[in-house]
């Protein structure tokens, strides 16, 4: 199954086509709030490096938060949108899971900014191919997230850490977690072509998703301000 | 060149055209053919911005996102339409809430590359004109439009079919947020334009002084910020007069202001005909004062039905529809914009 992934949570923009063999094609930029500019040309500029048409995507997959509001909702549109025209099947992916499958280690700990002095982060295992969390994605203060991995016990030990909260918070973590080691920073930003094979998983295992069930997940409410009438 | 008889007769779009619509607190979708509406669905978002007294932006976009694809499903199936059946899409880009908008740019985008149809932008206030082309036909050029929304109080010249001059335009508070902050300082609900109406009919708009707006000025400029002052004042009054009162005159004075306005420019550039489109187009004083005016000029008035007036996608599929009959296409790169000037192809990605 071809799948198409988009991936806009972040300030790192990225699409991707991957089937059976792995990755097919890849486009990533760091285009902080052009998201909605960049997505469709980037679609268009894939098929043109692949030589595939429109016709050839048999499914499609999003990076589903936590992340930009913005950015989740033109890649949601996107996705949904492409997938309506052509009836395909699709799925939302969330986001630190994307990062998490990018990284080679028993367990993987992501821990993305999420601005005001918080991260959004999750704590996975790999099992039996496939990621097991042992702490559920949570937005929370750094040393909250720091002592949840702790208290995860032997399984957070010597785990490999990833993700742009760690820019800042790195030193929080590396105390809380002596043993843990950070992956390179390349990898710290969720990329399309992880969505698109999660994605493609999830699809090839039968969980597409009603196109209305594939939402943003937002990772907090903000306080909502009135603006005057539109 | 084309000739004079030519301008007059635009070229009309014969496929069905998928306009989409979240430029503010209105998801919607629509499929219209020709100037034939063959499907048109709105889900309001004003129950959930009411509590706020006012639109909510980061609401707005959620619930667009919540709804968008649900209500894009209706219009086709109620048009009897398929995604292959479709000679284009047509999305507002602009004016608007960005991060609403960016919702139906996005999804727009995605379908017309995934399906292989042309896609076109549309600028949300010329959608509001083209409301009228959907009950009556092509209108005739050049033409008058006044468009009164919530955000907007232009006054424009159409010397053809495409082509906008801005004549003159609020100053301060558009005439739909004046309605609103008049409303609310009268302890009226939201929207207000709907409340005031229903209320003004109730009241004696002589009872309550308000002044004229720019009545020294020429020009075709509009400013509402002092009607709105005068209704502060008249509230404070002791014994404070009738609410209905002061909602008949500041009903009257905004409708008056518009009126001549127009009215003005209407003789002294003779078009071949006067539109009226926004939200505020549903406005019943509106509507009537400026009717026996127009008969009164012996220009033709075109009027939108009310359903037409507040914001809709068939509208919008429909100046999409003239757009792409003209040729024009958006490219893949059309973002979304919070204030879209009118100018010759407004809309077109920039
Ligand atoms: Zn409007």
């Amino acid at each position: 199954m071809r799948v198409l992934g988009v991936e806009t949570a972040t300030g790192t923009a990225s699409v991707a086509l991957v089937d059976g063999s792995g990755l097919v094609a890849e486009r990533t930029v760091r285009a902080p709030g052009r998201s909605l500019e960049w997505l469709a040309p980037a679609i268009w500029g894939l098929l043109q490096d692949t030589g595939w048409g429109p016709e050839v995507v048999e499914g499609v997959a999003v990076s589903v938060g936590p992340g930009s509001f913005t950015g989740l909702r033109v890649g949601i549109a996107t996705a949904v949108g492409w997938a309506r025209a052509r009836d395909l099947p699709a799925c939302g992916v969330p986001t630190l899971e994307a990062v998490a499958a990018a990284v080679e280690a028993p367990t993987v700990g992501v821990v993305v900014d999420a601005r005001r002095g918080e991260v959004a982060a999750a704590l996975f295992q790999r099992r039996d191919g496939g990621l097991v969390r042992l702490v559920e994605e949570v937005v929370a203060p750094p040393e909250e997230v720091a002592n949840a991995f702790r208290a995860a016990g032997d399984a957070a030990r010597g785990c490999v850490l990833v993700g742009d909260g760690l820019a800042r918070w790195a030193g929080v973590f590396a105390r809380a977690l002596p043993d843990s080691r950070l992956a390179e920073a390349v990898s710290w930003t969720p990329r399309a072509a992880s969505v698109a094979w999660l994605g493609r998983q999830r699809l090839m295992e039968g969980r597409a998703q009603p196109l209305v069930h594939i939402q943003p997940w937002y990772g907090r409410t903000p306080a909502f301000r009135q603006v005057g009438p539109g | 060149m084309r000739s004079g008889a030519d301008a007059q007769r635009p070229a009309v779009y014969g496929q069905p055209v998928l306009g989409i619509e979240t430029s503010c607190d209105e998801t919607a979708a629509a499929v219209v053919q020709g100037t034939q509406v063959r499907s048109s669905v709105v889900a309001s978002q004003v129950d959930l911005h009411h509590r706020y007294g006012g639109v909510v932006p980061e609401l707005a976009a959620r619930r667009h996102v919540e709804r968008l694809v649900a209500v894009v499903d209706e219009a086709l199936e109620r048009a009897g339409v398929e995604v292959a059946d479709l000679g284009g899409v047509a999305v507002t880009c602009g004016p608007g809430l960005v991060g609403a908008l960016a919702v139906g740019v996005a999804f727009a985008k995605a379908l017309s590359l995934a399906a292989g149809k042309p896609l076109v932008g549309v600028n949300h206030l010329e959608g509001h004109i083209y409301a009228n082309v959907l009950v009556h036909g092509p209108f005739p050029t050049p033409a008058l439009a006044l468009v009164v929304s919530g955000a907007h109080t232009d006054l424009l010249w159409i010397p053809e079919y495409g082509r906008y001059r801005v004549l003159g335009r609020t100053r301060d508070d558009a005439a739909g947020e004046a309605f609103d902050k008049a409303a609310r300082a009268m302890g009226l609900g939201y929207p207000g334009g709907p409340e005031i109406d229903r209320l003004s009919q109730e009241g004696d708009p002589s009872r309550v002084p308000m002044p004229v707006p720019l009545a020294t000025e020429d020009g075709y400029d509009f400013s509402f910020s002092g009607l709105k002052t005068a209704v502060l004042r008249a509230l404070q009054q002791s014994p404070p007069p009738e609410v209905a009162d002061v909602a008949a005159a500041f009903q009257n004075a905004v409708v008056s202001h518009l009126v001549r306005r127009t009215v003005r420019a209407a003789r002294d550039l003779r078009p071949a005909c006067l539109l009226l489109g926004g939200g505020v187009a549903a406005n019943r004083a509106l509507r009537e004062r400026l009717s026996s005016e127009a008969d009164r000029l012996g220009i033709p008035l075109w009027l939108p039905p009310p359903w037409l007036c507040t914001d809709n996608a068939a509208m919008i599929a429909c100046a999409g529809a003239f757009r792409l009959a003209r040729g024009e296409r958006a490219g893949l790169e059309m973002g979304a914009w919070a204030d879209l000037p009118w100018q010759d192809g407004a809309g077109e990605p920039r």
